[in-house]
Protein backbone atom coordinates (compact mmCIF):
# COMPACT_ATOMS: atom_id res chain seq x y z
CA UNK A 1 0.00 0.00 0.00
CA UNK A 2 2.80 2.18 0.67
CA UNK A 3 4.09 1.76 -2.34
CA UNK A 4 1.04 2.68 -4.66
CA UNK A 5 0.71 5.70 -2.54
CA UNK A 6 4.02 6.81 -3.14
CA UNK A 7 3.83 6.21 -6.86
CA UNK A 8 0.69 8.18 -6.95
CA UNK A 9 2.33 11.15 -4.93
CA UNK A 10 5.57 10.63 -7.13
CA UNK A 11 3.42 11.02 -10.13
CA UNK A 12 1.80 14.12 -8.67
CA UNK A 13 4.91 15.88 -7.97
CA UNK A 14 5.89 15.14 -11.54
CA UNK A 15 2.65 16.29 -12.86
CA UNK A 16 3.19 19.48 -11.25
CA UNK A 17 6.58 20.11 -12.01
CA UNK A 18 5.97 19.44 -15.71
CA UNK A 19 2.94 21.65 -16.08
CA UNK A 20 4.49 24.28 -13.88
CA UNK A 21 7.71 24.41 -16.39
CA UNK A 22 5.33 24.52 -19.05
CA UNK A 23 3.11 26.94 -17.61
CA UNK A 24 3.69 30.76 -19.64
CA UNK A 25 2.61 33.68 -17.26
CA UNK A 26 1.47 36.80 -18.46
CA UNK A 27 1.74 39.83 -15.68
CA UNK A 28 -1.88 41.53 -17.07
CA UNK A 29 -3.15 38.23 -15.54
CA UNK A 30 -3.20 35.08 -18.31
CA UNK A 31 -0.99 31.99 -18.65
CA UNK A 32 -0.70 29.84 -21.04
CA UNK A 33 1.14 25.98 -21.77
CA UNK A 34 3.94 25.42 -23.64
CA UNK A 35 3.21 23.15 -26.68
CA UNK A 36 -0.32 23.31 -27.18
CA UNK A 37 -1.58 21.51 -30.28
CA UNK A 38 2.17 20.63 -31.23
CA UNK A 39 3.26 17.63 -32.36
CA UNK A 40 6.27 17.58 -29.79
CA UNK A 41 4.65 18.68 -26.88
CA UNK A 42 5.41 15.85 -23.59
CA UNK A 43 3.34 13.14 -23.02
CA UNK A 44 1.40 14.93 -20.23
CA UNK A 45 0.78 18.14 -21.81
CA UNK A 46 -0.52 16.14 -24.79
CA UNK A 47 -2.77 14.22 -22.07
CA UNK A 48 -3.79 17.26 -20.19
CA UNK A 49 -4.58 19.36 -23.62
CA UNK A 50 -6.53 16.12 -25.01
CA UNK A 51 -8.79 16.30 -21.70
CA UNK A 52 -9.49 19.97 -21.24
CA UNK A 53 -9.06 21.28 -24.85
CA UNK A 54 -9.29 18.77 -27.55
CA UNK A 55 -8.60 19.69 -31.05
CA UNK A 56 -6.05 22.69 -29.48
CA UNK A 57 -4.45 24.48 -32.85
CA UNK A 58 -1.10 25.01 -32.71
CA UNK A 59 0.57 28.20 -31.77
CA UNK A 60 1.26 29.55 -35.41
CA UNK A 61 -2.94 29.12 -35.84
CA UNK A 62 -3.91 30.25 -32.64
CA UNK A 63 -2.93 31.32 -28.79
CA UNK A 64 -5.04 30.10 -26.15
CA UNK A 65 -4.96 32.38 -22.62
CA UNK A 66 -7.37 31.56 -19.68
CA UNK A 67 -7.34 34.19 -17.58
CA UNK A 68 -5.74 34.33 -13.63
CA UNK A 69 -6.63 37.42 -12.40
CA UNK A 70 -5.10 37.45 -9.49
CA UNK A 71 -6.80 34.70 -8.43
CA UNK A 72 -5.16 31.20 -6.91
CA UNK A 73 -3.08 29.88 -10.65
CA UNK A 74 -3.35 26.52 -12.29
CA UNK A 75 -0.58 24.99 -10.03
CA UNK A 76 -2.25 26.28 -6.68
CA UNK A 77 -5.52 24.93 -7.82
CA UNK A 78 -3.91 21.59 -8.76
CA UNK A 79 -2.62 21.31 -5.30
CA UNK A 80 -5.70 22.03 -3.67
CA UNK A 81 -7.48 19.62 -6.23
CA UNK A 82 -9.73 22.56 -7.07
CA UNK A 83 -10.84 22.80 -10.65
CA UNK A 84 -8.45 23.48 -12.97
CA UNK A 85 -9.92 25.90 -15.29
CA UNK A 86 -12.58 27.38 -13.49
CA UNK A 87 -10.64 30.02 -11.69
CA UNK A 88 -12.25 33.72 -11.49
CA UNK A 89 -15.24 33.99 -8.91
CA UNK A 90 -18.79 34.00 -9.82
CA UNK A 91 -20.76 37.12 -8.20
CA UNK A 92 -17.60 39.67 -8.71
CA UNK A 93 -17.34 42.46 -11.01
CA UNK A 94 -14.27 42.22 -12.87
CA UNK A 95 -12.86 44.35 -16.27
CA UNK A 96 -10.62 43.78 -18.81
CA UNK A 97 -9.23 46.92 -19.84
CA UNK A 98 -6.81 47.22 -23.56
CA UNK A 99 -5.90 47.58 -26.91
CA UNK A 100 -8.61 45.99 -29.96
CA UNK A 101 -4.88 46.05 -32.11
CA UNK A 102 -3.26 42.86 -31.03
CA UNK A 103 -1.01 41.54 -33.63
CA UNK A 104 -2.92 38.77 -35.53
CA UNK A 105 -5.85 37.96 -37.44
CA UNK A 106 -8.43 38.32 -35.11
CA UNK A 107 -9.38 37.77 -31.20
CA UNK A 108 -11.80 36.88 -28.99
CA UNK A 109 -12.25 36.92 -24.89
CA UNK A 110 -14.78 34.02 -24.12
CA UNK A 111 -16.73 33.49 -20.70
CA UNK A 112 -17.13 29.59 -19.92
CA UNK A 113 -18.60 28.24 -16.84
CA UNK A 114 -17.34 25.32 -14.80
CA UNK A 115 -18.12 22.81 -17.03
CA UNK A 116 -16.37 25.04 -19.55
CA UNK A 117 -19.19 25.42 -21.70
CA UNK A 118 -20.75 28.32 -22.89
CA UNK A 119 -22.34 30.76 -19.82
CA UNK A 120 -25.78 31.22 -20.90
CA UNK A 121 -27.70 34.56 -20.33
CA UNK A 122 -30.67 36.43 -21.68
CA UNK A 123 -28.31 38.59 -23.60
CA UNK A 124 -26.39 35.84 -25.52
CA UNK A 125 -23.55 37.53 -24.72
CA UNK A 126 -20.69 34.88 -24.71
CA UNK A 127 -17.94 36.93 -26.13
CA UNK A 128 -16.24 39.68 -27.30
CA UNK A 129 -13.82 39.89 -30.40
CA UNK A 130 -11.49 42.55 -32.16
CA UNK A 131 -14.62 42.93 -34.50
CA UNK A 132 -17.45 43.20 -31.87
CA UNK A 133 -15.83 45.16 -29.27
CA UNK A 134 -16.91 48.79 -28.51
CA UNK A 135 -13.60 50.30 -28.46
CA UNK A 136 -12.70 54.42 -28.65
CA UNK A 137 -10.65 56.29 -31.56
CA UNK A 138 -7.49 55.39 -29.76
CA UNK A 139 -8.34 51.68 -30.10
CA UNK A 140 -9.18 51.35 -26.45
CA UNK A 141 -11.54 49.51 -24.64
CA UNK A 142 -12.97 48.43 -20.91
CA UNK A 143 -15.19 44.72 -21.07
CA UNK A 144 -17.10 44.49 -17.88
CA UNK A 145 -17.76 41.05 -16.61
CA UNK A 146 -20.49 40.77 -14.34
CA UNK A 147 -23.38 38.94 -13.08
CA UNK A 148 -25.73 42.47 -13.36
CA UNK A 149 -24.86 45.33 -16.24
CA UNK A 150 -22.54 47.95 -14.33
CA UNK A 151 -24.39 51.79 -15.21
CA UNK A 152 -23.13 52.96 -18.28
CA UNK A 153 -20.68 49.49 -19.38
CA UNK A 154 -20.70 49.40 -23.17
CA UNK A 155 -18.89 46.17 -23.52
CA UNK A 156 -20.93 43.78 -20.39
CA UNK A 157 -19.65 40.16 -20.81
CA UNK A 158 -22.62 38.32 -18.50
CA UNK A 159 -21.02 36.14 -15.74
CA UNK A 160 -22.55 33.51 -13.81
CA UNK A 161 -23.82 35.07 -9.86
CA UNK A 162 -22.69 31.66 -7.47
CA UNK A 163 -20.35 29.61 -9.21
CA UNK A 164 -16.69 30.23 -11.18
CA UNK A 165 -15.88 30.95 -14.15
CA UNK A 166 -12.94 31.16 -16.76
CA UNK A 167 -11.82 33.58 -19.35
CA UNK A 168 -10.21 32.60 -22.56
CA UNK A 169 -8.33 34.79 -24.79
CA UNK A 170 -8.00 33.49 -28.11
CA UNK A 171 -5.32 35.34 -31.01
CA UNK A 172 -5.82 33.90 -34.08
CA UNK A 173 -2.98 33.68 -36.66
CA UNK A 174 -0.76 35.72 -34.23
CA UNK A 175 2.36 37.17 -36.11
CA UNK A 176 5.65 35.32 -34.60
CA UNK A 177 6.64 38.06 -32.54
CA UNK A 178 3.36 37.45 -30.40
CA UNK A 179 3.60 34.18 -29.84
CA UNK A 180 7.50 34.25 -29.33
CA UNK A 181 6.87 37.39 -26.61
CA UNK A 182 3.57 36.01 -25.23
CA UNK A 183 4.76 36.40 -21.38
CA UNK A 184 5.82 40.05 -22.00
CA UNK A 185 3.22 41.52 -24.60
CA UNK A 186 1.04 44.05 -23.27
CA UNK A 187 -2.12 41.86 -23.59
CA UNK A 188 -5.44 43.51 -22.37
CA UNK A 189 -5.36 43.49 -18.67
CA UNK A 190 -7.91 41.60 -16.16
CA UNK A 191 -8.70 43.23 -13.03
CA UNK A 192 -10.90 42.72 -9.93
CA UNK A 193 -13.38 45.61 -9.27
CA UNK A 194 -14.97 43.88 -6.66
CA UNK A 195 -17.69 41.56 -5.10
CA UNK A 196 -20.97 42.36 -5.63
CA UNK B 1 13.16 -5.68 6.39
CA UNK B 2 15.20 -6.04 2.57
CA UNK B 3 11.80 -8.05 1.57
CA UNK B 4 9.37 -5.08 2.67
CA UNK B 5 11.80 -3.09 0.49
CA UNK B 6 11.77 -4.55 -2.17
CA UNK B 7 8.07 -4.98 -2.21
CA UNK B 8 7.42 -0.88 -1.59
CA UNK B 9 10.17 -0.52 -4.65
CA UNK B 10 8.26 -2.79 -6.70
CA UNK B 11 4.88 -1.65 -6.21
CA UNK B 12 6.04 1.59 -6.65
CA UNK B 13 7.21 1.47 -10.03
CA UNK B 14 4.11 -0.52 -11.20
CA UNK B 15 2.32 2.46 -9.64
CA UNK B 16 4.47 4.72 -11.78
CA UNK B 17 4.64 2.50 -15.18
CA UNK B 18 0.65 2.30 -14.90
CA UNK B 19 0.06 6.02 -14.75
CA UNK B 20 2.15 6.76 -17.50
CA UNK B 21 0.82 4.18 -19.44
CA UNK B 22 -2.67 5.85 -18.34
CA UNK B 23 -0.83 9.32 -19.98
CA UNK B 24 0.86 7.82 -23.00
CA UNK B 25 -2.94 6.18 -23.74
CA UNK B 26 -5.34 9.37 -22.96
CA UNK B 27 -5.08 11.15 -26.14
CA UNK B 28 -6.25 8.22 -28.36
CA UNK B 29 -8.63 7.43 -25.74
CA UNK B 30 -10.13 10.73 -25.43
CA UNK B 31 -10.09 10.92 -29.35
CA UNK B 32 -11.65 7.82 -30.09
CA UNK B 33 -13.99 8.65 -28.04
CA UNK B 34 -15.03 12.01 -29.11
CA UNK B 35 -14.98 10.28 -32.80
CA UNK B 36 -17.56 7.12 -31.86
CA UNK B 37 -19.86 10.46 -31.19
CA UNK B 38 -18.93 12.18 -34.16
CA UNK B 39 -19.46 9.13 -36.78
CA UNK B 40 -23.18 8.44 -34.90
CA UNK B 41 -23.95 12.10 -35.45
CA UNK B 42 -22.25 12.21 -39.31
CA UNK B 43 -23.55 8.88 -40.35
CA UNK B 44 -20.53 7.19 -40.55
CA UNK B 45 -16.92 7.94 -42.07
CA UNK B 46 -16.16 10.38 -44.34
CA UNK B 47 -18.81 12.44 -43.86
CA UNK B 48 -18.98 16.22 -42.31
CA UNK B 49 -21.47 16.75 -39.89
CA UNK B 50 -22.25 20.95 -39.89
CA UNK B 51 -22.58 22.06 -36.55
CA UNK B 52 -25.40 25.75 -35.66
CA UNK B 53 -23.34 28.28 -33.90
CA UNK B 54 -22.44 27.43 -30.88
CA UNK B 55 -24.54 28.64 -27.50
CA UNK B 56 -25.06 27.35 -23.97
CA UNK B 57 -26.57 24.06 -25.43
CA UNK B 58 -23.47 23.28 -27.45
CA UNK B 59 -21.45 20.83 -25.78
CA UNK B 60 -19.88 18.95 -28.82
CA UNK B 61 -16.85 19.87 -27.18
CA UNK B 62 -15.46 21.93 -24.33
CA UNK B 63 -14.43 25.54 -24.32
CA UNK B 64 -16.04 26.00 -27.96
CA UNK B 65 -15.82 29.70 -29.19
CA UNK B 66 -19.59 31.14 -30.12
CA UNK B 67 -17.67 33.28 -33.36
CA UNK B 68 -16.86 29.95 -35.02
CA UNK B 69 -19.22 27.42 -36.78
CA UNK B 70 -17.71 24.20 -36.69
CA UNK B 71 -17.86 21.11 -38.92
CA UNK B 72 -16.33 18.19 -38.34
CA UNK B 73 -15.65 14.98 -39.75
CA UNK B 74 -14.37 12.05 -38.94
CA UNK B 75 -12.07 10.47 -42.09
CA UNK B 76 -10.81 6.44 -42.80
CA UNK B 77 -8.50 6.64 -45.41
CA UNK B 78 -8.17 2.68 -45.70
CA UNK B 79 -10.48 1.38 -48.20
CA UNK B 80 -8.99 4.19 -50.74
CA UNK B 81 -7.94 7.97 -50.62
CA UNK B 82 -10.60 10.85 -50.03
CA UNK B 83 -10.56 13.61 -51.89
CA UNK B 84 -11.79 16.84 -50.81
CA UNK B 85 -13.35 20.35 -52.28
CA UNK B 86 -13.94 22.80 -49.80
CA UNK B 87 -15.27 26.52 -51.59
CA UNK B 88 -14.03 29.63 -51.15
CA UNK B 89 -14.82 31.73 -48.11
CA UNK B 90 -13.80 35.46 -47.83
CA UNK B 91 -12.73 35.43 -44.28
CA UNK B 92 -11.24 33.41 -41.77
CA UNK B 93 -11.46 29.53 -42.04
CA UNK B 94 -9.55 26.45 -41.35
CA UNK B 95 -9.65 23.14 -41.80
CA UNK B 96 -7.36 21.89 -39.00
CA UNK B 97 -6.40 17.29 -39.84
CA UNK B 98 -5.86 15.76 -36.25
CA UNK B 99 -4.75 12.15 -36.15
CA UNK B 100 -6.06 9.28 -34.18
CA UNK B 101 -3.49 10.18 -31.01
CA UNK B 102 -4.50 14.23 -30.80
CA UNK B 103 -1.63 15.53 -33.65
CA UNK B 104 -2.97 18.14 -35.79
CA UNK B 105 -0.79 17.02 -39.39
CA UNK B 106 -2.09 19.60 -41.22
CA UNK B 107 -4.29 22.64 -42.22
CA UNK B 108 -5.89 24.01 -44.55
CA UNK B 109 -7.61 27.50 -44.72
CA UNK B 110 -8.17 30.73 -45.94
CA UNK B 111 -5.47 32.60 -47.95
CA UNK B 112 -5.78 36.62 -48.62
CA UNK B 113 -7.00 37.37 -51.90
CA UNK B 114 -7.97 33.59 -53.38
CA UNK B 115 -11.33 32.56 -54.82
CA UNK B 116 -10.16 28.85 -55.90
CA UNK B 117 -11.37 26.04 -53.59
CA UNK B 118 -9.23 24.52 -51.33
CA UNK B 119 -8.94 20.69 -53.56
CA UNK B 120 -6.41 18.10 -51.59
CA UNK B 121 -6.52 14.01 -51.42
CA UNK B 122 -5.94 12.34 -48.41
CA UNK B 123 -3.92 9.35 -47.72
CA UNK B 124 -1.91 6.87 -44.97
CA UNK B 125 0.15 4.10 -45.11
CA UNK B 126 -2.91 1.75 -45.77
CA UNK B 127 -4.43 3.26 -48.18
CA UNK B 128 -4.50 1.13 -51.77
CA UNK B 129 -1.98 2.74 -54.42
CA UNK B 130 -3.75 5.78 -56.32
CA UNK B 131 -2.36 8.43 -59.26
CA UNK B 132 -2.42 11.77 -57.64
CA UNK B 133 -4.37 13.94 -60.10
CA UNK B 134 -3.73 17.65 -61.12
CA UNK B 135 -4.92 20.24 -59.35
CA UNK B 136 -4.66 18.77 -55.66
CA UNK B 137 -2.52 19.08 -52.91
CA UNK B 138 -1.39 15.19 -51.41
CA UNK B 139 -1.81 15.36 -47.96
CA UNK B 140 -0.46 12.34 -45.97
CA UNK B 141 -2.33 11.22 -42.64
CA UNK B 142 0.18 9.63 -40.12
CA UNK B 143 -2.97 7.77 -38.94
CA UNK B 144 -5.49 5.70 -41.20
CA UNK B 145 -8.42 7.35 -38.99
CA UNK B 146 -8.39 10.65 -37.66
CA UNK B 147 -10.29 13.92 -37.75
CA UNK B 148 -11.30 17.10 -39.64
CA UNK B 149 -12.27 19.74 -37.63
CA UNK B 150 -13.21 22.90 -39.77
CA UNK B 151 -13.69 26.39 -38.71
CA UNK B 152 -15.50 29.39 -40.08
CA UNK B 153 -15.39 32.76 -38.76
CA UNK B 154 -19.45 34.50 -38.01
CA UNK B 155 -19.36 37.87 -37.65
CA UNK B 156 -23.14 38.47 -38.73
CA UNK B 157 -26.17 36.61 -39.30
CA UNK B 158 -25.68 37.21 -43.04
CA UNK B 159 -22.48 35.07 -42.78
CA UNK B 160 -24.19 32.32 -40.92
CA UNK B 161 -26.69 32.27 -44.80
CA UNK B 162 -24.01 32.34 -46.27
CA UNK B 163 -21.92 29.87 -44.82
CA UNK B 164 -24.93 27.50 -44.45
CA UNK B 165 -24.31 27.14 -48.84
CA UNK B 166 -20.76 26.98 -48.68
CA UNK B 167 -21.18 24.59 -46.33
CA UNK B 168 -23.72 22.18 -48.24
CA UNK B 169 -20.92 22.57 -51.14
CA UNK B 170 -18.32 20.76 -49.65
CA UNK B 171 -17.51 17.80 -51.38
CA UNK B 172 -15.82 14.66 -50.04
CA UNK B 173 -15.08 11.23 -52.27
CA UNK B 174 -13.52 8.05 -51.63
CA UNK B 175 -10.58 8.59 -54.50
CA UNK B 176 -9.40 5.93 -56.81
CA UNK B 177 -7.67 5.69 -60.16
CA UNK B 178 -10.67 3.92 -60.91
CA UNK B 179 -13.09 6.68 -59.88
CA UNK B 180 -10.80 9.42 -61.48
CA UNK B 181 -11.54 7.70 -64.51
CA UNK B 182 -15.05 7.87 -64.64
Amino acid sequence: MLGIASGVTVFGAILVFQLSSNLINNPNGWATVRGVGSVNADPLTKAIIAKVGIFANSKEQAIYLTGFAGEPGIIKRLLSKEKLTSSLKGGTHYQIIGNVHIPSNWWSITLYNEQDFLHGNPENRFSFSSFSINANEKGKFIIDVSPTRPPGSINWLPSPDKNGFSLKLRIYEPLPDLYNNISTYELPKILKVGAL
Amino acid sequence: MKKKLGLFFFSLTLTLALLWAGVLAAPGYLVNKRNQEYLIQANGYNNFYHQGLPDEKFKAFVSPSPDLLYSYLVFNTEKSALAVEIPPYNDYWVNQMVDDNTDSFAYVGYKTGSSDPIKFILYSDDTPPFEAPEGYQIIKSPSTIGTFLLRYLVRTQDDIRHLESIRRSIRVYAFSNESNKQ
